[in-house]
């Protein structure tokens, strides 16, 4: 019986060939996306799962309250994790982990790479992580300063087929660590995603430092079933005590700890100073959604042209029945019927998706493969999108054409016998109500997109080369000397960081207020060359360093926090034994996602590298950089010349979003496409139904134009009331993703217009080719056929 | 065999109401071969349709093989109609993608019959009709009367206690109506029951009664004492 119906169906489907290409070209194309998807949600899901007993291990947070302002940190004071390993019993295992937060030259023989793909940790760290180790042992490695261990990839990097163990690397052109250990990254995802772990080197001065410190991440590893805020109690009555005594009793700022698992790192945690960037959980459910979307247009496609073409079918299913077919035998030979369209559709998704991968792949800044990484999985889910998809799409064409009753059919009353035309109607405005929702979502992004990028940063990012120093021996004074000569170059600053970047953070108290500000350590050209505007005060001046009293420039936003606005200039910032000397304007270093928060410059002092910022004029750039480079070589003698341009770094806040706004672009275009390949598909049909009656029409004097009007003005009616319907449900969306954002975009009244024409005029062109082929007929022969 | 008692058909729309059966009485013996015969519109169709059990009496009863049927759901019909009645229709109502064979062997994949009997019996019957030669054919490459000699041996192919057939013969021409004529008088002469609508007098006389209808009633009956074979 099988066999029959497939024989049965594959001619069905030979002999349809166009119907059947929309449908199974259009369920390939939903079911592509939803490969994709599958693929992106699975790896956002997959995060920290290779870990042993992931799901006990915690980062440790800290939250700072001071009066009424909050910041929740992902870092938190070196003595932490140590100390709650020794008086909390539900902690099995604690490290701490410090992130590289620059570039450091590793070198071995010939092989030199700048890397910063390294973390400092302690020795229990892979106690609490457990790494596979394919030479050396988790449990001896890091007992010293000089040791370290590799990815095996980092071990192929610096030594090629040699045995890495005991081979040592030079550090910094300071120290030479010797390998201790080979590990096998996690084959799931992780938030930590280093490739050498090194031990700290001077570290034991710290255990007792709990205020200055707050640049380590902690982890522990509790006993299962720990209930988290029996926990969480138990930690904070160890450690908020040594915190707020290091502060002194004065301090109104306060500390919370807490804990979060690290399986929710990843989609959920946007804390200050994470590891590296991490997802949300709105978009992969964006993802999953328009997913899901496209998948249902195809579906609805299917469902409306078998429904539509139900008339070729009738005879077949009376005849069936009269010699002996009961419902549900005709109901399983369609049902079979659309899941072997949904097999072919899975087959050609297959190809689809790979050819799409690359660019899905490029916009998301990800490296996913379909059927590499757990091919098991993925055709596993394949089998099940394709027999559920089949059921779905198949299940109302099946009741709907095996509930024909024969004698109807077969005595050739099959107008009476069933109507699915308003059906067809919901289903159409389904459709494009959600096109009209999606595009309406798109251009909202777009034009928040656009307001983000034009819109005025309080600095001037272009035409400024960023250097990064890499010897301690240069002299910064006579550097700045040299290069000030070359043609071109019209300022010299050096900072420690630059818009875009993480900033460093301190306590600042004024008055009865302390609370933790962003800083920076900058020179006394710093605004001259990023543009900033000095509304108070004055600036550096070179020497300021010197002075006993220390002075800080702080922002407009600084201002207001404390409450000094009558008198801002000469306010002494009592922990730090210094005064205000300036204020500048409000600037956004941080991008729009987030405001403009209470920003601090001190001088440069530090002993850390800073970045050399060469403003240069626009004119002849690639000579400029050319020059600069030759310069440089004397310089920095032995160290590569590398460079970046601040537009081109600080526009990378913002790729994340254009990136998003592209691959939306991109899934709305295949969505309108799909549903645009139904309308053309039921648009034909309707020309096909309509024949006689536009042969007679025509006989009667109905000009083409008319007749076209005739056929569209249904189809544009169903469109226009999906958009009505639809635009609410985009506006809100839109609204929801906005609230992402620090400063967002008014939303006007061009992006409904657009996606009302932009809807109309798809459908138009769909439906016009249709009306105009059926009312371009020679009347005679729609007449005759009858 | 099948007897209805008082057999009543009306279909109504909105407006119109239309007795198309009323209150027929009709007795047919098994091995009997009865024509209906009557004017367009008179319900001999309608009559055929309930008899085949693909369609309801509005009123009254019909033993079918002495079971009152008249109430039976669409289920049960389509039970009792598989193993029991074949079908001829005027316009062949072959299934356009399915070739020769399939179409004859449809039934038996309805009825459960084993794949070798299947073969067996669709090959047999194909020989029978003459048409082995066609059996990969599909029905649009025939002429209409092969189309009917496959109908033929789909409606015998799982043989039924009664062969129902409705106008068997009005598209095609007299040679090939001739055959399909004698092929069901022989399938009678072996003990099938058969019941014919047609509007051919000529017909009718392959049977051995011919009962009359007329605005959905039964107007006569009469018994042809030599029928043609």
């Amino acid at each position: 019986m099988l066999t029959h119906y497939l024989k049965s169906a594959i001619r069905n489907l030979l002999g349809q060939k166009r119907f059947s290409f929309i449908n199974i070209f259009g369920l390939a194309l939903g079911m592509a996306i939803c490969l994709l998807v599958y693929v992106f949600v699975q790896y956002e899901t997959s995060f920290e799962k290779s870990f042993k007993d992931y799901k006990d291990i915690h980062r440790l947070t800290a939250l700072f309250t001071d009066d009424d302002e909050e910041e929740w940190m992902a870092l938190t004071p070196y003595p932490l994790a140590t100390t709650i390993a020794a008086e909390v019993p539900e902690v099995i295992a604690a490290t701490r982990l410090e992130a590289a937060w620059k570039e450091i030259q590793f070198k071995h023989h010939n092989v030199s790479s700048y890397l910063d793909n390294f973390a400092y940790v302690d020795t229990s760290f892979f106690r609490v992580f457990s790494y596979e180790f394919t030479a050396g042992t988790s449990n001896s490695v890091l007992t010293t300063p000089n040791e370290v261990v590799l990815s095996e990839k980092m071990a192929t990097q610096f030594f090629g087929n040699q045995n890495p163990m005991g081979q040592l690397i030079n550090f910094n052109n300071d120290r030479d660590l010797k390998v201790v250990g080979i590990f096998k990254k996690p084959t799931d995802n992780s938030h930590i995603d280093f490739d050498m772990f090194l031990p700290w080197r001077n570290r034991t001065s710290g255990e007792n430092q709990w205020d200055n410190m707050l640049n380590y991440y902690s982890y522990v590893k509790l006993h299962s079933g720990t209930d988290a805020k029996n926990f969480e109690k138990k930690m904070n009555q160890a450690a908020n005590s040594r915190f707020n005594t290091s502060l002194g009793e004065e301090e109104p700022l306060t500390v919370l700890f807490a804990s979060q698992p690290i399986k929710d790192i990843h989609l959920y945690s946007h804390l200050d100073g994470e590891i590296g960037a991490n997802s949300y959980q709105f978009y992969m459910l964006i993802y999953l959604l328009v997913g899901f979307a496209i998948l249902f247009i195809a579906i609805i496609n299917f469902t409306n042209l078998s429904t539509a073409r139900s008339a070729n079918r009738a005879k077949e299913v009376g005849v069936r029945k009269v010699v002996g077919a009961s419902r549900w035998e005709s109901s399983v030979q369609f049902l079979i019927e659309s899941i072997l369209q949904s097999i072919i559709a899975l087959l050609v998704a297959f190809l689809l998706a790979e050819i799409m991968l690359p660019y899905f792949n490029n916009l998301l800044g990800l490296d996913l493969t379909i059927l590499e990484s757990s091919p098991f999985l993925m055709i596993g889910f394949g089998i099940i999108l394709t027999i559920l998809v089949g059921l779905i799409a198949g299940i109302y064409p099946a009741l709907f054409l095996s509930g024909f009753s024969p004698i109807k059919v077969l005595t050739g009353d099959f107008s009476k016998s069933k109507d699915s035309a308003p059906l067809r109607k919901g289903l159409v405005i389904a459709q494009f109500s959600i096109c009209a929702a999606l595009i309406l979502f798109l251009g909202i992004v777009f034009q928040q997109l656009n307001y983000i990028t034009s819109k005025s940063l309080g600095f001037n990012p272009e035409q400024i080369m960023v250097i990064p120093l890499q010897s301690r021996k240069l002299q910064l004074s006579s550097a700045q000397a040299e290069l000030v000569k070359i043609p071109g170059v019209k300022t010299i600053s050096f900072a420690n960081r630059l818009p875009g970047e993480e900033m460093g953070g301190n306590q600042y108290s004024i008055g009865e207020r302390t609370a933790i500000q962003d800083f920076n350590r900058v020179d006394e050209n710093f605004i001259d060359a990023l543009d900033i505007k000095l509304t108070a005060g004055k600036f550096f001046t070179k020497g300021d360093i010197r002075d006993s009293v220390k002075k800080f420039v702080v922002n407009e936003s600084f201002v207001k926090f404390y409450n000094i606005k009558d008198n801002p200039i000469g306010q002494r910032i009592s922990n730090h034994d210094g005064l205000i000397i300036g204020v500048v304007e409000d600037f956004h270093w941080k991008g729009f996602n987030e405001s403009i928060t209470p920003f601090v410059m001190q001088e440069l002092n530090d002993p850390w590298l800073p970045k050399t910022i060469i403003k240069i004029h626009s004119e002849n750039i690639p000579q400029t950089v050319k020059a600069i480079q030759q310069k440089w070589a004397t310089l920095e003698p032995g160290y590569p010349f590398r460079y970046s341009f601040l537009d081109a770094d600080f526009g990378a806040l913002f790729k994340s979003y254009q990136n998003f706004g592209k691959a939306l672009g991109f899934i709305t275009l295949l969505i309108v496409f799909t549903a645009a390949l139904g309308l053309f598909g039921l648009a034909a049909y309707t020309a096909e139904q309509r024949n006689k009656e536009i042969g007679i029409r025509k006989v009667l004097g109905a000009s083409i134009s008319q007749i076209m009007f005739l056929i569209t003005k249904d189809f544009m009616f169903l469109v226009l009331i999906a958009s009505v319907v639809a635009l609410p449900a985009g506006y809100l969306i839109a609204k929801k993703w906005l609230t992402g954002f620090a400063y967002q975009t008014q939303i006007n009244v061009f992006p409904f217009l657009a996606t009302i024409i932009t809807l109309v005029v798809v459908s138009l062109l769909t439906v016009s080719w249709q009306a105009y082929r059926a009312a371009s007929i020679n009347p005679v022969n729609a007449i005759k056929d009858e | 065999m099948i007897r209805t008692n008082k057999l009543k058909k009306v279909y109504r729309t909105e407006e119109i109401e239309t007795t198309a059966l009323n209150e027929v009485d009709l007795h047919i013996q098994p091995g009997e071969f009865v024509s209906i015969m009557g004017p367009s519109g008179c319900g001999k169709s309608t009559l055929l349709n309930i008899l085949g059990l693909i369609d309801n009496p509005s009123g009254g009863e019909y033993f079918f093989l002495d079971e009152e049927v008249s109430k039976y759901s669409e289920r049960q019909r389509s039970n009792l109609r598989k193993h029991n009645i074949g079908f001829i229709f005027q316009s062949f109502n072959l299934i356009d993608e399915l070739s020769v064979y399939e179409n004859v062997e449809l039934p038996m994949l309805y009825t459960k019959v084993p794949a070798g009997e299947r073969k067996k019996r669709t090959e047999e019957l194909l020989e029978k009709m003459n048409m082995m030669h066609r059996k990969n054919h599909f029905p649009q490459q025939l002429s209409g009367g092969q189309q009917q000699r496959v109908a033929v041996a789909r409606a015998i192919v799982n043989n039924p206690k009664i062969i129902l057939a409705d106008e068997p013969t009005g598209n095609l021409d007299s040679a090939n109506g001739d055959d399909v004529m004698k092929t069901l008088a022989q399938l009678n002469q072996e003990g099938t029951t058969i019941i014919m609508v047609t509007h051919s007098a000529y017909c009718s006389e392959f049977g051995n009664r011919v009962v009359r209808l007329l605005d959905g009633q039964i107007v006569s009956e009469n018994t042809i004492a030599k029928y043609r074979i």
